[in-house]
């Protein structure tokens, strides 16, 4: 849990847009629209994400004890996996392409392949857990500053979407672009003494 | 049928289609030209090019030791010490990474930003007050990597969650405000009348 110990990456945002009155309803209500839900077994979905409870990965309660610490919103984004191992499927589909010709005289055509590849596909699939990430997210509740404790670029992004949706604002990441004024920034073009043509 | 085929491959070596060793050279242009289109790509994406700027006079303007500028009235300190990685848009070398704890300083490294490679990540130290951080940011998102944080005071969990929280609040914070003094230097008129003489002066120090 890099939000407690170890070395600390954040990507950094700024929340940005109308926030109403009651801030912690709001965050409370919000992460619970967007909370995790896990991947159905009988589904074909490989993947699945969404919010929950910092100290309990399964929860999506959000209640104000489990989500406030001081001036802070804390919470995660989970991120489930599914995958069926190719290694298990390859060597599954081998053993019945044996067993068919075996039985048959004849290897099995494209289609009836086709077919077995699905059906041990879902018996494998059955038998999977799914590989479970949680990444933290901090949101200071006075400075507006939202840090998620992580630095991949997908998790970080797919984690922005995640709450710019669910809280209907923006999150503007601190980077040098986002302390100019729009009409600022747009006058501004590289330096081109720095920059060189070439080296 | 010899003839002919040495007439052809004359030709083609002629036409620039084959090097000396008969083998086509189309590849090998796509690949740099494809390597150079990444590079500058990876420059306007999100304004990085503003980032490598403002990385590259923060490395300038750390090199005094001087605190860069006061936070909450506290000087707030820079140092540059470690890995370093630079990167250009155009030209031979698109990019260059360089370790060692003086490197960020050395001859070689102001040689190559006056060839155009700016500092695309670095890692650093900041000082403000007694507290001490040590992190990696980049110019494109500006994230503070691998920080190391002012050991914790508290002994209670909670206590030491909630510190740790300020502290990496006050990363964030320290960071906004170089970032900030960057981008007043950079939009103010003087930048490109005093600073980046001042800038290329500095990199033809070697």
């Amino acid at each position: 849990m890099p939000i407690r110990r170890g070395s600390v990456n954040l990507a950094r945002f700024r929340l940005e847009g109308a926030v109403p009155k009651d801030v912690k309803r709001w965050l409370q209500k919000g992460l619970g629209k967007a909370g995790f839900e896990p991947i159905d077994p009988k589904s074909d979905d490989e993947r699945a994400a969404g919010f929950v409870e910092l100290e309990a990965n399964d929860r999506t309660e959000f209640s104000a004890g489990a989500l406030f610490h001081s001036t802070h919103a804390l919470f995660a984004w989970r991120v489930d996996k599914l995958k069926v191992p190719t290694n298990a499927l390859r060597a599954g589909l081998l053993q019945w392409s044996q067993a068919f010709e075996q039985k048959n005289g004849r290897a099995p055509g494209r289609r009836e392949r086709g077919e077995q590849k699905d059906v041990l596909k879902k018996a494998l699939r059955a038998k999977q857990t799914p590989v479970t990430k949680v990444f933290e997210i901090s949101v200071d509740l006075t400075s507006r500053d939202v840090f998620v404790w992580a630095t991949g670029r997908t998790v970080v992004e797919e984690a922005q979407a995640g709450l710019e949706s669910a809280l209907e604002v923006k999150l503007v990441p601190r980077v040098p672009a986002a302390f100019l004024a729009p009409a600022a920034l747009d006058a501004l073009t590289p330096t081109k003494e720095l920059f060189g043509e070439g080296n | 049928m010899d003839g002919k085929r040495q007439a052809r491959e004359e030709g083609a070596f002629l036409r620039g289609e084959v090097g000396v060793d008969g083998q086509a050279v189309a590849e090998e242009q796509d690949e740099a030209q494809k390597e150079l289109a990444q590079a500058q790509e990876a420059l306007l994406r999100g304004r990085t090019w503003l980032g490598r700027e403002c990385l590259t006079w923060l490395l300038w303007k750390s090199e005094s030791t001087d605190a860069i500028l006061k936070v909450e009235e506290q000087p707030l300190h820079v140092v540059f010490n470690g890995k370093l990685t630079l990167r250009a848009a155009a030209g031979d070398v698109t990019e260059a990474q360089l370790k060692g704890v003086a490197a960020p300083y050395s001859k070689l490294v102001k040689h190559a930003l006056s060839r155009g490679l700016l500092v695309h990540s670095a890692k650093m130290q900041l000082t403000w007050g007694e507290q001490v951080f040590d992190f990696m940011l980049d110019a494109e998102f500006f994230d503070v990597r691998s920080a190391k944080l002012p050991t914790l005071l508290q002994e209670e969990e909670d206590d030491k969650l909630t510190e740790r929280l300020e502290l990496a609040t006050r990363a964030s914070l320290l960071t906004d405000a170089l970032v900030a003094a960057f981008v007043k230097e950079r939009s103010a008129k003087t930048w490109a009348t005093k600073v980046v003489p001042a800038l290329k002066e500095w990199m033809g120090e070697v």
